[in-house]
């Protein structure tokens, strides 16, 4: 449903060290707008939707903090993997996030946190513009 | 989920599997039409949300230019198709068939496959199912009057929505005034509720000091939860 498959955008992201999974999610809805899986053995859509309840989550709380500051991006833990959750805007009032999940024990978690602030960076500011 | 047995989901089931192109006109009062190429979605439009063309008004409105990426035109494009099909399935309307033999719509894209739209149109119905014991998309509510008892800093669309529910509102009518989806918009609306922005109408509005007591025995969304099991 697009004339700029989401997956094509996506692909940059397979090149990160440990790389399992990616996807793209609209933030407000939780609906999944593209993906990227090397591995089935993870269920994406429970990844993303955990992922969007988190930031919905920690939107409440920066809500209610009221300091004027906003979430950049999220990173979980696990004993396996990394969760690394991006949001960004491509257009005023639009929240989208990205989602990479990375092996732990292959991935290099400030390497991937700036190749995914860079790449979500390129996602707002380098797309073909349509009328 | 959405009753498998919905008459609308079943048609649209059988010309999937059968790859028919054309149109399929639902009646009521939130019907509209699904248009189908080769038995994927093209995009659907309902009488009870924006649709594509006043979301990309609206878009570009908001961007201040006049276009809007392919990324942002995707989502656009993916929204109002679900947003529509939602409001369709779930009314559960007489359907009747059109076939062409060109692809409907407009524009050139790839078509949502029948099955990853009943998964998106689903999980939504079981967002709403969360919603329901406050509000859904036709419940009115309106602007609380009172002062807030501590600031708070709301989103740009939920600004959109307090100078706009100054009169009754319901998320629906406020969806189409914004050209915004009307799924979305409702989720807005219930989050708004218990920080004391809005009130269901009819529903007594919580003094300022006693607006934490809203959440006591009342989940909050969770989609996590919404995912069919």
């Amino acid at each position: 449903m697009s004339a700029f498959p989401v997956e094509v955008m996506l692909a940059p992201v397979r090149q990160i060290d440990g790389f399992v999974l990616a996807c793209l999610v609209d933030a407000s809805s939780g609906m999944i707008l593209g993906s990227l899986q090397d591995q089935d053995d993870m269920r994406l859509p429970v990844a993303a939707a955990a992922a969007t309840d988190v930031v919905s989550v920690l939107s409440m709380m920066t809500g209610e903090l009221a300091t004027g500051s906003d979430v950049e991006d999220v990173i979980v833990t696990l004993n396996s993997h990394y969760h690394l959750i991006r949001l960004f805007r491509p257009g005023p009032g639009r929240r989208l996030l990205l989602l990479v999940t990375l092996e732990r024990p292959q991935a290099n978690l400030a390497m991937a946190h700036r190749e995914i602030r860079d790449f979500s960076a390129s996602l707002c500011g380098e797309q073909d513009w349509v009328a | 989920m959405i009753p498998l047995r919905n008459p609308v989901a079943i048609r649209l089931g059988k010309l999937a599997g059968s790859g028919r192109t054309g149109m399929l006109y639902l009646s009521g009062e939130c019907g509209g039409v699904i248009h189908l190429f080769e038995g994927d979605v093209v995009s659907a439009d309902s009488r009870g949300t924006p649709d594509l063309a006043a979301r990309l008004a609206q878009a570009v409105v908001s961007a201040g230019q006049d276009m809007v990426s392919s990324l942002e035109r995707n989502w656009l494009i993916r929204e109002a198709t679900v947003d529509a099909a939602l409001e369709l399935l779930s009314a559960g309307t007489r359907a009747r068939f059109r076939a062409s033999g060109d692809e409907p719509g407009p524009g050139d894209r790839d078509g949502m496959p029948v099955p990853v739209l009943m998964t998106e149109v689903s999980r939504r119905y079981e967002v709403i199912r969360q919603m329901s014991a406050v509000l859904t998309p036709d419940t009115a509510v309106a602007r609380n009057p009172g002062p807030l008892s501590r600031a708070i800093h709301v989103s740009g669309i939920q600004w959109a929505i307090l100078i706009r529910a100054g009169n009754p509102a319901t998320p629906r009518s406020l969806a189409l005034e914004l050209g915004q989806s009307v799924f979305t918009t409702t989720i807005e609306v219930f989050r708004m509720v218990p920080l004391n922005l809005l009130s269901v109408v009819g529903a007594p509005a919580l003094p300022a000091d006693r607006a934490g007591e809203f959440n006591r025995g009342r989940p909050a969304i969770s989609f996590i939860r919404a995912l069919a099991r």
